[in-house]
């Protein structure tokens, strides 16, 4: 198996097309605001598709519209609205795309202890398509229980480090999980680890400890 | 018919800033004398040219003039696409007209932000076209905004020196996506124009996963060398 800090193709492509669940695009695009290789494929894609999108077939008839729009031109421009305020540390960690579904400063997210010394925040906002989004913070130096994915789990390190089977990941890359695969992630012991986890299924822990903890935690 | 006034005023601005298009040349800077002459004049008198120049200029137009007889021949150009891109995305009639209407007023209004030298002007509207059609179908919060965000936030952009030359790879893009085989190529249509996961584009055409896969990559990659190939 290569190991490897990006999305996969498929991955890049279904983002670029338009059908990739929310979830996981938003997790992409966070990616891309570290990520220059991914940003150049990225484009690559689009141009692809730009030349698709003049290969589309038209049927006969003018479009009617542009009177109406014209009349449109000037109306005002609506203003979209500026990220609110943040503190200096989730301005840090967390990069655009992700701020703004987060909007409100890190520590005062509402924080579950689902085992000892890991605690998420299901992020309901970006919940769609039937995946959901997690921050995950587990202390440095903590080894988290085997567990197994029933779905395909994307996980895009934003502080810290951790190292799995799939290798060493740091900030901005991006760690994918196949389903079915059994894992036991090792945190680095610099710096406690912030990730952002897109799943598309359950985590199920394995061992026995975790699976009662995980009962306990309504996890 | 040009009328005499309106040959005035073109030859005025073909000596300042259009004598033909070139994308790099249509981007440079324009003269303060050309900018007066070229706000004086009226859709009808600027039609001429608009109609001459290629995508990338008509947008640099809309951009530095706000000019609507450019806009005009943008709209002619791309708003079937956006309509015929949005019904095979599964978009309603009613809703592909709404769409062809945001999206070539997102086009009018954001023409400043292009740049030409990160995408051809058909790859930077297909992309308005599709995050708008993201925004529309699913009812939330938009990502559009994210999208560009993302792209503000990377900042001094080291990939900048990797960019292709956007416009002469297009034209190297078109003719490499014609010859296609086409098994490859019907892959790539519908995972592009209608957004479907490889998996169900398996399901789609019941073709094992793994077919579709190595049909995309073939395809992909030898999209991806036209691409990265010096011009």
């Amino acid at each position: 198996m290569i190991m490897s800090t990006h999305p996969t193709d498929d991955l890049l492509l279904h983002y670029v097309t338009g059908g990739l669940p929310r979830p996981f695009s938003v997790l992409v695009a966070s990616h891309l605001a570290f990520c220059a290789r991914c940003r150049v494929e990225t484009e690559r894609l689009e141009a692809v598709g730009g030349g698709l999108f003049v290969a589309l077939e038209v049927r006969g008839e003018a479009e009617s519209g542009l009177e109406a729009l014209l009349a449109r031109l000037d109306e005002p421009v609506p203003i979209e609205p500026p990220l609110p305020p943040s503190d200096a540390e989730t301005s840090v960690r967390l990069p655009a795309p992700l701020r703004a579904f987060i909007r409100k400063p890190l520590k005062s997210l509402s924080w579950h202890e689902v085992l000892r010394g890991i605690s998420i925040v299901d992020l309901a906002s970006i919940k769609a398509d039937g995946a959901r989004a997690r921050l995950v913070l587990t202390r440095r130096g903590l080894k988290v229980p085997r567990h197994i994915h029933d779905g395909t789990e994307l996980t895009l390190v934003l502080s810290g480090g951790l190292t799995a089977e799939q290798g060493h990941f740091r900030r901005g890359d991006v760690m994918v999980v196949e389903p079915s695969v059994v894992h036991r992630p090792v945190m680095d012991d610099d710096e406690d680890c912030l990730c952002l986890a897109v799943t598309d299924g359950a985590v199920r822990f394995t061992g026995l400890i975790g699976r009662a903890r995980q009962l306990l935690a309504g996890y | 018919m040009i009328r005499p006034v309106a040959r005035f005023v073109i030859g005025l601005m073909n000596t300042a800033t259009l004598p033909s298009y070139s994308p790099k040349a249509a981007m440079g800077p324009v003269e303060p004398a050309a900018r007066r002459y070229m706000i004086l004049s009226v859709d009808r008198i600027l039609s001429p040219v608009a109609a001459s120049l290629a995508p990338e200029g008509l947008l640099r137009l809309v951009a530095l003039q706000r000019d609507r007889a450019a806009f005009g021949t943008l709209f002619g150009l791309f708003a079937p696409k956006v309509r015929a891109y949005a019904i095979r995305m599964g978009a309603s009639n009613a809703s592909a007209e709404e769409l062809v209407q945001e999206v070539m007023l997102s086009v009018w209004r954001r023409a400043d932000t292009y740049d030409p030298d990160k995408a051809n002007a058909a790859t930077w509207i297909y992309v308005i076209a599709r995050n708008r059609l993201l925004d529309e179908f699913r009812r939330l919060p938009p990502l559009t905004v994210q999208l560009v965000m993302a792209d503000k936030e990377a900042g001094d952009d080291p990939a900048h020196e990797l960019r292709l030359d956007s416009q002469r790879a297009a034209e190297r893009l078109r003719m490499a996506l014609g010859k296609l085989p086409a098994e490859q190529s019907e892959v790539l249509r519908i995972a592009y124009y209608e957004g479907l996961s490889q998996r169900d584009m398996a399901l789609r055409l019941g073709l094992p996963l793994g077919t579709v896969k190595s049909r995309t990559r073939l395809a992909l990659d030898r999209l991806r060398d036209v691409l990265k190939a010096e011009p």
